[in-house]
C-alpha cells in the first residue's frame, strides 16, 4: 500500500455514546483515537442529537482534529441518512430540524418525515445510508433536495457479500447520479468495545444478549479502523471523497454567537446604564440614610468588572425574575458570590448585607475566563412553577428552555442493566442491588457480590463485573436540570436542539450545565427551597395573629441572643440546615453567638472540612485550647475570621493569590480542579505551583503542605462562603421564628411538607415538648392545611389539617372545609351531601378518627359510614334510619396504631409510653434517662428507629436515631457490630441497644455493643389480652 | 413464604415474608414454588381414596375434603372407629391431615383448619362450637375480614352483636347467608366428587436427577397416590405408563406390565425399580409421570376402552414408525437459530418443528462436527490438495457471552478437484481450519 495515501480519510458517520444504547465510546475517546490514526476529520453524527457535540468539540480542540457536526436520522418511511453541517447557518438548520423531530415525539424518541427534511435541506450535506435492497427513487429524491450536496454512503464491514455489495452500490450511485463515499457506521473507538456494544444492543432491545441473535453486529468492524485497513476494503476514490467532503466543512463551534436577551433595557438606555440606574435605586432603598463608603466602593468595582466582561444583561435578567417573584409575594433568595455581591444586594437578589461579609466577588467573575457568572436563586418550593411559567411567558418557548442533566450509569443501574443483558434473573439482580445500598466504592464490588451469595470467580460474575464497570458513567438518557434556565436573544433552537422532557409542557435543550459553561451560554438557576415556603407561611400566620401588616424577612430583628441561646442547646428541630443530627451534635460545642458563627456552622459540618481535618483545629481554637497564629499579615487578613483555619473555598483562593502569587483567574481554576481532582488529577499541578509559590514567598514547607492537604479534603465537597452566608440567613430567620413563634412555625412547616429532615410526627412531638397544644384532625374544625386556634394561651393551639391524612384527596379536604356550616355539620349525612363525599373518602376519614365529633370512635364511625345510602334518588331522601349499635371500644394501643397507620403520628400517647412498664422491667432507659447518665456508664435503651445514616466520611459507622416518648437517642454502631448484627440493624423497627454512654458536654451518644430487635413488642399493642388464646 | 425449615428460621426468615425480603436475610435460600395444580391433583386422589368410607365426598379447595359420614356411621360402628380408620389410612400413605366433624360443611371446614379434632354432633351445638374462632384466621374474603376487624370484631361470636340487615348492607347479602349455612340454619348443598376413569399424574422434581434411588422415591409417591385412588374405587390396574421428562425436553417412556390387575403400590414399585435399574437414562430427569388409562375390576376385566387414534397422514405414519423402531430421539429436525456463529446457528428439534427464515451469507450444506485444523504446504493451504481462496474474508466475531466466543475470518476455497471448502482463519492465532463443505 502506498504510504502517502494512507492518511487521506475522514470518518463521516460516527455515533458517540449520546446515541443512547448504541454508541459504545465517549466523544473524547473517539476524537483522540481518530487523531492518533491520522484521520483528516471526524464527524460526530449521533442519532437525532447534538448532545455530544460540545464534549467532542473540546476534545477536538485539545487534539487538533477537525470536528464535523452532523446527525444520523431515520425518517418515518424508513429512509436513513446522515446530515452534516458545513457552516454556522447549516448548523442552525440541523439544530432546528432535530428540534422539530424531537418535539414531535415523546421524550427519548423523534419523528421526522421527508417534507421536514426538505424544508431544512438548503445548506446541509447529506449521506444516504441505503438499505439491503435500495430503491433508486430514494437516491433521486436526495439528489433533488440536496443538489451537489448528496452522496451515497458505502459502508463495508467484512461481511460475506462485501464484493457484491460494493459493485451494486457503485452502480446504484451512477443510476441516481450520486457520488459514492466511504463511511464506517462507527459505534466504538476500538474493536475491544465490541462486548459492551453488544450489551447496549441487548439493553436497547430489552432481552438477554444471548437471545439477540442477528440483531447484534456480526463482528467488531464498526470501530475507527486504521487507514491501512480501510485501504484494503474500499477503492481509493471512495476514501478520497471523504476528505473532499470534510474540506467543505468549516469550524464554527468556537463562535456560535450567543447573545443575551435585550428587551430588559428600556429605549435610550444601554445595558450598562440601565444596570447602574437600577443599582442606584436599590441602594437608596437599602440605605435610606446613604450607603456606607465601603459599599459604594465595592459597587463601583463590581460595576466596572461587569461592564468590562459585558455581563450587564445577565444581572438584568436575574433582577427581572426576582422582581417578578417579589411582585407575586413569592419569597426568594440568591446564592453564590455573584449573587452575594453588593450589586445583587442593591438589586434585591440577596438579603446578605455586603457590609457584614467579606466575599470574594472574583470567584464568579473573572477577567481571564470566558465563562458567564452563575447565580442560583432559591424560590418557595411550591411556588417555583409560577416563576418558571413567567420565564416561559416573558421570553417564549423559542428563547427559554431548561438545561439538560445527563443521567449516567451508576454502579447499581449498570449492574442491573448488564445483569439483565447477561440473563441473570430479576431476583438475583434485586439481591445485588440490595447489597449495594451501603456501598460506594467500586473496589468493594466483588466482596459485596460474594456476600450476596455470588461466586466472584465464576465466569458470568466476572463478565458482569467487567462489563458493568465498562458501562458506568455512560449516559443513559437526558433529564431536566433541577432549574437551570437558558435564555437567549434569538431562537434557541438554532443554537442547540430542544427536546421534550418527561414532564408535560417542559422542554430541555440537549446540552447540560458543563456544555453551557464551555459554550458561554447564560444560565440562571431557578431552584426550589422548602424552607422559603415555610418562612413565608410563618410570616403570614404571625402577621395575622399579631394583626399587623405582612411581616417580611427584613423585619426580623438581627442578632437576637435568645435565638443563639436556643441554637447553642441544639434545640433546632425544623430549622434550616442545622437540624440534622451531625449539625445538632456540633452546635453545643460551637455555641454560635453571632451571624457569622452561623455561616461557619453551615459550612463546617460538611464532608469537605471534616475530611480536610478542619473541624477539630477550629473547635479547639474557638474554645481557646490552641493558640491562633498566622505566618504572615496577608494570611491573617484572609484567615482571621475563621481563626486561621481555612473553611471556605474563597479563603483557599485568596491564599493562593496572596501567598503563592496566583492571579484571580488562576485561583478560580484551582477551585474548579478541587471539584474534579479525583477524576482528572489536574489538582496535582496546582498543588505543586502552590507549594513552590508559597516557599518562594517565605512560607514554611509545613504550612504549604497543610494547606494542600486541606484543599484535597475540600475536593468535591468544598463549600463557598457566599452560599453559606445565604443559608445562614435562612438559619437565623427560621431560628428566630421557632424561638418566638413556635406554634406558627410548626404549623407552617407542617403545611410545607415534604421538606427538611423531620417527619410530621417528629415536628409535632417537638412542638408539644415546647408546650404547644395540638388538636387532632376533625371534620368539624380542620381545614386542608393545619391552622392555629386562639385559646387565650401565650401561644395559639395547633389544629392538624386534613392534609395529614394519608390517601385523602386535596379536593375532598378542601370541600369539607369550604362547605362546613358555621356551626359545623349536624350529621354524617349532611357532611356527605354538602361536601359530596364518596364512601372511600368517608372510610378514610373514619380511619383517621376525623369523624369522632359526629359519629363517635373509629369503629362506630365506620359502621355508620357503612350504613349511609349514597345512591338514592330524591324520593328516597328519607332513608330509614338504622338502629344505633354499640361496638367494642378500641384499646389505647389499638388507637395509637391506627393513628400511625392513617397519619403517621398520634396525639394520644407515644407507643413507647405504653410499653414503658415492660421496658423498665428490662432496665431499658428512655432518652431522658439516658441524658442524665455519666460518661462511660453502661446503659441500654430502646426506641423506634427513625433514622439510619451512614455518612461517607465516617468509615463504616452507622448512626441510628431512636425515638421514644421523651425524645431521641443517638446511637453509634461501629462497622464490625453492624456487620455482625446486620439483621437487627437493617430490619428492626423497634430496637434495643446495649452499650456505653458517650458524653461530651451536652452531647450524648450511646455507643452500641449489642443490638436486639424488639419489633414484636409493637405488635402486642393491638392485642387485648383478655380474649387472646 | 409459606413454610420454611429451621435453618432458614434461624436466619430470620418467617412464614408470611415476601420472597425478596427472605432472600436478603438468607442469600442461599432455596425456594420451591407452590404448585397449585399438583395440590389440586393430590386432593382429587385423596377424594377418590375417601370413597371407600362414604359414597358422598366433596372437594373443598384449596385444601379441604368433605366426607358425608352420617349415613355410614352404623356400618363403621361409630364415629370414633371411623375417625381412627381414616387417620390410620392417612398415616399409612404418608399424608398429614387435620380433621374435625360438624353438622354443617362450613363449620367442619373451619374447625378442621382452626380447631382440629373438634367434634360437634348436633346442629344446636354449632353456635357454641364456632363462637371462639378468631375471625382473622377464617378463610373469608380479605375485604370482609378487613371490614370486620376495623369494627373491632375479633371472634366469631362478636358478629352476633351486629344486626343482620346492617351486615348485609355492608358486606353483601351472601355474608349473612354464609353465617346461617355455617350455623346449620340454611342448607349448604355441594356437588359430590365424581372420580375420573383414568389416573394421570406428573410430579416435577425440585432438582433434576438420574439416580435410580431418587427416581424410585418419586415413583413410590406416585404409586402410593395411585393405590389410594384405586382403593377408594375398588379397582386395580394391569398396565402402567411411566414417563420421565429430561432437562433437554426429551422424554423416556416405559410401560410397566404388572401381570395381573393390582392396586398394591409395593408390587408396582418393585417392577418399576427393576426396570429403572436396567434403563440407561440419556439425561437427568426433571419430571416423572404415570398414566393408568385402563382400570380393571380386580377380577381382571377391563373397565374402559378408548377409541383408536385418528388416521394419520403418510409422512406422519412413516415418522411414527421410524420413531417407534429407532427411538424418538433418533428422528429429529434441524432448525436455524439466530446466532452469528455457524456452530450455534442450528440445533436439533423435535420432528416437525418449524425453522425461522434467516438471512446470512452463503453457508455450506455440510458443517463439520468439529473444525479441522488445516496445514500449510509450500505456503499453500492444504486439504488433500492445495486450496485457493475464492472470496474476501467474512469476519465473524461474536459469542463472548457464553464462553464459546469466536473471532474468525471465513473464506470459500477451492481445490483442483473442484470441491469447494468453507475454511477460516482464527484471528487470535492466525491458524487455519476447515469448517464445512459445499455440496
Amino acid at each position: 500500500m502506498p504510504a502517502a495515501d494512507q492518511a487521506t480519510y475522514a470518518e463521516l458517520h460516527c455515533l458517540s455514546c449520546f446515541s443512547f444504547q448504541r454508541g459504545a465510546s465517549h466523544a473524547d475517546e473517539l476524537v483522540e483515537r481518530a487523531a492518533k490514526l491520522g484521520y483528516q476529520a471526524l464527524a460526530i453524527t449521533d442519532e437525532c442529537s447534538l448532545a455530544g457535540i460540545v464534549r467532542a468539540h473540546l476534545a477536538a480542540q485539545k487534539h487538533g482534529l477537525q470536528l464535523i457536526v452532523g446527525s444520523e436520522l431515520t425518517l418515518d418511511d424508513g429512509l436513513r441518512l446522515v446530515l452534516l453541517a458545513p457552516d454556522r447557518e447549516a448548523y442552525g438548520d440541523l439544530s432546528q430540524l432535530i428540534t422539530l423531530g424531537r418535539r414531535n415525539a415523546n421524550k427519548g424518541s423523534y419523528q421526522l418525515d421527508r417534507a421536514a427534511v426538505a424544508r431544512h435541506a438548503g445548506r446541509l450535506l447529506a449521506l444516504w445510508l441505503p438499505p439491503a435492497l435500495p430503491d433508486t427513487a430514494d437516491g433521486l429524491w436526495l439528489g433533488q433536495h440536496f443538489p451537489d450536496r448528496a452522496w451515497l454512503a458505502v459502508e463495508l464491514f467484512q461481511e460475506a457479500d462485501d464484493g457484491n455489495r460494493l459493485s451494486a452500490l457503485l452502480q446504484l450511485g451512477q443510476q441516481c447520479g450520486l457520488p459514492c463515499v466511504a463511511s464506517g457506521d462507527v459505534h466504538m473507538h476500538v474493536r475491544s468495545r465490541r462486548a459492551l456494544q453488544d450489551v447496549m444492543t441487548a439493553i436497547r432491545l430489552g432481552r438477554p444478549v444471548a437471545e439477540c441473535g442477528l440483531a447484534l453486529f456480526p463482528n467488531g468492524e464498526r470501530h475507527l479502523r486504521s487507514p491501512w485497513a480501510l485501504a484494503h476494503i474500499y477503492p481509493r476514490a471512495l476514501l478520497a471523497e471523504t476528505v473532499r467532503i470534510a474540506q467543505r466543512c468549516g469550524q464554527f463551534l468556537a463562535d456560535l454567537g450567543y447573545e443575551y436577551p435585550a428587551e430588559l433595557v428600556p429605549e435610550g438606555a444601554t445595558p450598562a446604564s440601565h444596570l447602574c440606574t437600577l443599582t442606584e435605586i436599590g441602594l437608596n432603598q437599602r440605605y435610606p440614610a446613604g450607603a456606607p463608603e465601603k459599599v459604594r466602593r465595592q459597587i463601583a468595582h463590581e460595576l466596572a468588572l461587569i461592564t468590562r466582561l459585558r455581563y450587564e444583561s445577565f444581572f438584568l435578567t436575574v433582577h427581572d425574575i426576582v422582581a417578578y417573584a417579589r411582585s407575586q409575594k413569592i419569597l426568594c433568595q440568591g446564592r453564590g458570590s455573584a449573587a452575594n455581591s453588593a450589586v445583587c444586594f442593591a438589586l434585591g437578589i440577596t438579603e446578605v448585607d455586603p457590609d457584614r461579609s467579606n466575599l470574594l466577588f472574583e470567584r464568579f467573575l473573572s477577567q481571564e475566563r470566558q465563562e458567564p457568572p452563575d447565580i442560583d436563586v432559591d424560590f418557595e418550593h411550591d411556588r417555583r412553577e409560577e416563576v418558571i411559567q413567567y420565564i416561559y411567558k416573558r421570553y417564549g418557548r423559542e428563547r427559554a428552555a431548561l438545561a439538560a442533566t445527563v443521567i449516567t450509569y451508576r454502579p447499581r443501574s449498570a449492574l442491573r442493566d448488564v445483569g439483565r443483558a447477561l440473563g441473570f434473573d430479576e431476583e438475583q439482580l434485586d439481591q445485588i442491588s440490595k447489597t449495594l445500598a451501603w456501598w460506594d466504592s467500586r473496589a468493594e464490588l466483588p466482596k459485596r457480590l460474594q456476600e450476596a451469595g455470588f461466586d466472584p470467580e465464576s465466569r458470568s460474575v466476572q463478565l458482569l463485573l467487567r462489563l458493568a464497570q465498562g458501562l458506568m458513567r455512560f449516559p443513559r438518557h437526558l433529564s431536566q436540570h433541577v432549574g437551570g434556565f437558558v435564555i437567549s436573544h434569538s431562537p434557541l433552537a438554532r443554537l442547540v436542539p430542544i427536546e421534550n422532557a418527561a414532564m408535560p409542557d417542559r422542554t430541555v435543550i440537549q446540552w447540560d450545565k458543563d456544555d453551557l459553561d464551555a459554550m458561554g451560554l447564560l444560565k440562571v438557576d431557578v431552584l426550589a427551597l422548602g424552607m422559603l415556603s415555610a418562612i413565608r407561611r410563618t410570616l403570614a400566620l404571625v402577621s395575622a395573629i399579631r394583626q399587623q401588616p405582612l411581616m417580611r424577612m427584613a423585619d426580623i430583628p438581627a442578632e437576637d441572643p435568645q435565638v443563639y441561646e436556643m441554637i447553642g442547646h441544639a434545640d433546632t428541630v425544623g430549622l434550616f440546615q442545622i437540624e440534622s443530627r451531625a449539625q445538632m451534635s456540633m452546635l453545643p460545642r460551637l455555641k454560635p453567638k453571632t451571624f457569622y458563627d452561623l455561616v461557619i456552622e453551615v459550612a463546617i459540618v460538611r464532608p469537605g472540612p471534616i475530611q480536610g481535618g478542619m473541624v477539630h483545629p477550629y473547635l479547639r481554637r474557638r474554645q481557646g485550647l490552641e493558640p491562633v497564629d498566622y505566618p504572615s499579615e496577608a494570611v491573617k487578613k484572609t484567615l482571621e475570621r475563621t481563626l486561621g483555619v481555612p473553611i471556605f473555598q474563597e479563603q483557599v483562593m485568596q491564599l493562593a493569590i496572596d501567598a503563592a502569587d496566583f492571579t484571580p483567574g488562576e485561583a478560580d481554576q484551582l477551585r474548579r480542579s478541587m471539584g474534579s481532582w479525583r477524576r482528572t488529577g489536574e489538582l496535582a499541578d496546582y498543588q505543586a505551583r502552590l507549594v513552590t509559590g508559597m516557599l518562594a514567598n517565605g512560607y514554611t514547607q509545613e504550612f504549604a503542605d497543610r494547606l494542600c492537604k486541606q484543599i484535597e479534603g475540600f475536593s468535591e465537597y468544598g463549600f463557598p462562603e457566599s452560599h453559606a452566608a445565604s443559608f445562614a440567613l435562612l438559619v437565623y430567620v427560621s431560628g428566630w421564628l421557632k424561638r418566638h413563634e413556635p406554634a406558627a412555625f410548626t404549623c407552617a412547616l407542617l403545611n410545607s411538607l415534604p421538606m427538611g429532615f423531620y417527619s410530621a410526627s417528629q415536628l409535632i412531638q417537638d412542638a408539644k415538648r415546647h408546650g404547644i397544644v395540638v388538636h387532632p384532625v376533625d371534620v368539624q374544625r380542620s381545614d386542608w392545611d393545619c391552622t392555629l386556634e386562639d385559646e387565650q394561651r401565650p401561644q395559639h393551639a395547633l389544629r392538624l389539617g386534613l392534609r395529614l391524612i394519608s390517601g385523602l384527596g386535596r379536593g375532598v379536604g378542601e370541600r369539607i372545609a369550604a362547605h362546613r356550616p358555621a356551626a359545623g355539620y349536624d350529621s354524617l349525612v349532611q357532611l356527605q351531601r354538602l361536601a359530596g363525599l364518596d364512601k372511600r373518602s368517608l372510610g378514610i376519614l373514619a380511619d383517621a378518627d376525623a369523624l369522632a365529633s359526629l359519629a363517635g370512635n373509629r369503629r362506630q364511625a365506620r359502621w355508620q359510614v357503612g350504613g349511609l345510602q349514597l345512591k338514592q334518588d330524591l324520593v328516597g331522601m328519607a332513608a330509614k334510619a338504622e338502629a344505633a349499635i354499640t361496638l367494642p371500644l378500641p384499646s389505647l394501643g389499638q388507637q395509637v396504631l391506627e393513628d400511625y397507620r392513617s397519619q403517621g403520628l398520634t396525639l394520644r400517647a407515644h407507643p413507647l409510653s405504653l410499653l414503658r412498664p415492660h421496658l423498665s422491667r428490662n432496665r431499658l432507659l428512655s432518652a431522658a434517662e439516658l441524658r442524665a447518665c455519666q460518661h462511660g456508664q453502661p446503659a441500654r435503651a430502646c426506641g423506634i428507629v427513625v433514622g439510619r445514616q451512614r455518612p461517607g466520611t465516617a468509615s463504616g459507622v452507622t448512626f441510628v436515631t431512636l425515638e421514644d416518648e421523651t425524645g431521641n437517642t443517638n446511637v453509634i454502631v461501629w462497622q464490625d457490630l453492624g456487620e455482625r448484627q446486620r439483621k437487627e440493624l437493617l430490619g428492626a423497627r423497634l430496637l434495643a441497644v446495649y452499650g456505653v454512654v458517650q458524653r461530651e458536654g451536652e452531647v450524648v451518644h450511646l455507643l452500641a455493643k449489642r443490638l436486639a430487635d424488639k419489633s414484636e413488642l409493637l405488635g402486642t399493642l393491638s392485642v387485648e389480652s383478655r380474649d387472646f388464646h | 413464604m409459606l413454610i420454611c425449615n429451621a435453618a432458614a428460621q434461624a436466619l430470620g426468615v418467617k412464614p408470611g415474608m415476601r420472597r425478596a425480603a427472605a432472600m436478603t436475610l438468607a442469600a442461599n435460600l432455596r425456594i420451591a414454588r407452590r404448585q397449585p395444580q399438583q395440590e389440586l391433583a393430590l386432593l382429587e386422589s385423596l377424594a377418590a381414596w375417601s370413597l371407600q368410607y362414604t359414597p358422598t365426598v366433596c372437594l373443598a379447595p384449596p385444601h379441604g375434603l368433605l366426607l358425608e359420614i352420617e349415613g355410614c356411621l352404623r356400618y363403621f360402628k361409630g364415629l370414633g372407629r371411623l375417625r381412627k380408620l381414616i387417620a390410620q389410612g392417612l398415616v399409612e400413605h404418608g399424608w398429614a391431615a387435620q380433621m374435625a366433624a360438624a353438622p354443617s360443611p362450613l363449620a367442619a371446614t373451619w374447625l378442621a383448619q382452626l380447631r382440629p379434632q373438634t367434634v360437634i354432633r348436633s346442629p344446636e351445638g354449632l353456635a357454641d362450637g364456632l363462637a371462639s374462632l378468631p375471625i382473622a384466621a377464617l378463610p373469608w374474603p380479605d375485604d370482609t375480614l378487613r371490614q370486620l376487624q376495623a369494627l373491632g370484631m375479633r371472634q366469631f361470636a362478636d358478629i352476633h352483636s351486629l344486626p343482620r340487615d346492617g351486615l348485609a348492607h355492608r358486606l353483601g347479602h351472601a355474608f349473612p347467608c354464609m353465617l346461617d349455612q355455617a350455623l346449620g340454619l340454611q342448607p349448604d348443598p355441594r356437588d359430590p366428587f365424581e372420580p375420573p376413569d383414568r389416573f394421570e399424574r406428573t410430579v416435577a422434581l425440585n432438582w433434576a436427577t438420574d439416580q435410580v434411588e431418587a427416581l424410585g422415591f418419586v415413583a413410590k409417591r406416585l404409586f402410593t397416590e395411585l393405590a389410594a385412588f384405586l382403593m377408594g374405587r375398588g379397582l386395580g390396574v394391569q398396565q402402567l405408563h411411566l414417563t420421565m421428562q429430561h432437562e433437554d425436553s426429551s422424554k423416556t417412556e416405559v410401560t410397566l406390565g404388572l401381570g395381573k390387575p393390582t392396586r398394591a403400590a409395593d408390587a408396582m414399585l418393585a417392577i418399576c425399580r427393576e426396570r429403572l435399574a436396567r434403563l440407561v437414562l440419556p439425561a437427568p430427569v426433571e419430571a416423572m409421570g404415570i398414566l393408568a388409562d385402563q382400570l380393571h375390576r380386580l377380577d381382571g376385566q377391563v373397565l374402559t376402552l378408548f377409541g383408536n387414534a385418528n388416521q394419520a397422514e403418510d409422512f406422519d405414519l412413516l415418522r411414527a414408525r421410524l420413531m417407534a423402531r429407532l427411538g424418538e430421539e433418533a428422528v429429529q429436525s434441524i432448525v436455524c437459530v439466530a446466532d452469528h456463529r455457524p456452530e450455534h446457528a442450528w440445533r436439533w428439534a423435535p420432528c416437525g418443528s418449524a425453522s425461522p427464515q434467516l438471512t446470512l451469507g452463503e453457508r455450506p450444506a455440510w458443517l463439520l462436527p468439529e473444525p479441522q485444523s488445516l496445514e500449510l504446504r509450500d505456503g499453500h493451504l492444504w486439504h488433500g490438495e492445495p486450496l485457493q481462496l475464492l472470496t474476501r474474508a467474512e469476519r465473524i466475531e461474536s459469542g463472548w457471552w457464553d464462553g464459546d466466543g469466536v473471532t474468525r475470518d471465513y473464506y470459500q476455497a477451492q481445490g483442483a478437484s473442484g470441491r469447494r471448502y468453507w475454511i477460516y482463519q482464527q484471528r487470535s492465532t492466525d491458524s487455519w481450519y476447515l469448517h464445512g463443505l459445499f455440496a
